[in-house]
């Protein structure tokens, strides 16, 4: 569904990402994992299209997207709900949930999907008409998930959906992630809450100093010693 | 001082502020969308001006149609400008886009005085003085259809933008232009639509105002640009409600400060409205909020 390959990122001088190549198949839920700037960021933004790639290819669905700009990738099904959520800080949580399903004209639909997020997190109907900006953290998070789920998308990206949440809305965020993988939506996900990430997700990739350093199955990940003992907090 | 001289300040003053309103709502538009402060904005309203008068002494046509034509007209004008001279700056400093519409007001001062002549002009309207008396205050008909119009023109554009899927994109592209691209909206699009439409409004309320002043190829300049950048400021860069308000806010303080200071002061008052309300909310009447 998505080939990356031989990606690089730079800004200006600093190359962010060297050399990158991930794929993601149909029905997936794929991790990144790797420390603080080690250019995780910069992988899934080129992925949707917000920077642009220096050297390297993206292909979605067979289609290569490398030049398409961002807007273009999302009529495609190729949705990014970005690192620090990014909301729409002055419209109503509906507003920023309408503008989630932009890219498609039904209004029935579109209205019939808001409700899908109410069901999703409950906590967010009684909110419906509060802007953004006055919501709590995890409140503006479920937002973020449920606009980038208004686009129906093919392949969801999400880049650190826990990010500053408390401990029990970290578990709540995924398990809502876990319960969109099971209904049917392709999934890569970005973390630092490596074990949370490895106990929903099948694959990942752990990318160190922007090239990836190991990649393998969610078992393998959590077996292996250098994974134990730099990112799990266990011991080899 | 009689109660029937500061009514009658007030309804002007009300008049001259749906104006500004109007013209204002554009420049803000083009700041909340892009960040670029227009100080060409002014000049579309005086080619507003310039389209009505030609439309109605070339071909006879009413100030009021020509009023479409001219929000047509410089909408693709504007559209254009951003395309050539406004896209290319907004990757650059601000200081660049500064000196580039400026640079464009001189140039569209210039061609107007190379078409039009640097002359005064009027719209010589058959019925441009009659008014109508409401008691002892009597009001041109030509003002209160500008007044009319253009705050009818601003309501049915903040509906757009609250309603509309097309308005929705534009106050997306300006409260987080990354955000909205990820919405799958055309930011480019945006950009270029959202200067046309400020523009065009500006010669829409240009035309409205065709047979109420006086017009020469530094009119907008001269008597619109400083009220319009106090209004924007004053209504929190960016938000359209705010505009509105501070624009009925700055008409009226130029009507009192008029009367109390005298005509050659009226823009004093203003400014001293202006200032006080700053000191006060620091971040513009609407806290720096986006509408
Ligand atoms: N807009 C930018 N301009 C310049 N350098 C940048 C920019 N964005 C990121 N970088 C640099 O690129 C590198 C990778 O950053 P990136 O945000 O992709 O890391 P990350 O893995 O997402 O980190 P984190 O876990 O902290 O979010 C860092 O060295 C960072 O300083
Ligand atoms: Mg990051």
């Amino acid at each position: 569904m998505l080939e990356v390959k031989g990606l690089q990122v730079a800004y200006g001088q600093v190359t962010a990402v060297w050399d990158v190549s991930i794929t993601v198949a149909q029905g997936e839920l794929v991790a990144v994992v790797g420390p603080n700037g080690a250019g995780k960021t910069s992988l899934v933004n080129t992925v949707a299209g917000l920077v642009p790639a220096q050297q390297g290819r993206i292909h979605f669905l067979g289609q290569d997207v490398t030049a398409l700009p961002s807007h273009e990738r999302v009529a495609l099904g190729l949705c990014l709900c970005p690192e620090g959520r990014k909301l729409f800080p002055d419209m109503t949580v509906e507003e920023n949930l309408r503008l989630g399903a932009y890219t498609w004209r039904d209004r029935s639909e579109i209205a019939r999907r808001v409700e899908q997020v109410f069901a999703l997190f409950p906590q967010l109907a009684e909110r419906r008409a509060q802007v953004a900006r006055t919501l709590s953290g995890g409140e503006q998070q479920m937002v973020a998930l449920g606009r980038a789920l208004m686009a129906r998308p093919r392949l969801l990206l999400l880049d650190e959906p826990s990010l500053g949440l408390a401990p029990i809305v970290v578990t709540e965020m995924f398990r809502a992630i876990r319960k969109i993988h099971e209904a049917g939506t392709t999934v890569l996900m970005v973390e630092q809450n490596v074990h949370q990430t490895l106990e929903i997700a099948g694959r990942g990739y752990v990318i160190e100093n922007g090239r990836i350093a190991l990649a393998g199955t969610s078992g393998a990940l959590q077996a292996d010693p250098h994974m134990r003992t730099a990112y799990l907090g266990l011991g080899a | 001082m009689t109660a029937e001289i500061l009514v009658q300040a007030m309804v002007l003053g009300l008049l001259q502020g749906g104006i500004y309103a109007l013209v204002a709502a554009g420049l803000t538009l083009i700041y909340g969308v892009m960040k670029v402060v227009n100080f060409a904005h002014a000049e579309f309203l005086t080619l507003g001006m310039y389209l009505a008068f030609s439309a109605y002494t070339l071909l006879g046509v009413s100030p009021y149609l020509a009023a479409v034509f001219a929000l047509g007209l410089v909408f693709v004008l504007g559209a254009a400008v951003q395309r050539t001279l406004i896209r290319p700056a907004l990757r650059h400093p601000q200081i660049n886009q500064l000196l580039i519409t400026i640079g464009l007001s001189t140039m569209l001062i210039g061609a107007m005085q190379i078409i039009w002549g640097p002359r005064n002009y009027v719209v010589p309207l058959p019925w441009g003085r009659a008014t109508l008396g409401l008691g002892d205050l009597r009001v041109t008909y030509t003002r209160l259809i500008a007044f009319g119009v253009a705050v009818a023109i601003a309501a049915g554009f903040w509906v757009f933008l609250k309603r509309a899927r097309g308005g929705l994109a534009i106050r997306a592209a300006a409260q987080s232009p990354d955000a909205a691209r990820l919405m799958g909206i055309n930011v480019e699009r945006v950009n270029l639509v959202t200067f046309g439409l400020g523009t065009g409004l500006a010669a829409l309320a240009g035309a409205l105002i065709a047979p109420v002043f006086f017009i020469n190829p530094t009119f907008g300049i001269d008597y619109f640009l400083l009220p319009a950048f106090v209004i924007v400021v004053l209504g929190t860069m960016g938000n359209f409600v705010g505009a509105m308000v501070g624009g009925l806010v700055i008409g009226l303080a130029e009507s009192f400060g008029g009367l109390l200071l005298g005509a050659a002061l009226r823009q004093f008052a203003s400014l001293a409205v202006f200032v006080l309300i700053l000191l006060w909310l620091p971040r513009g009447v609407f806290g720096g909020r986006m509408t």
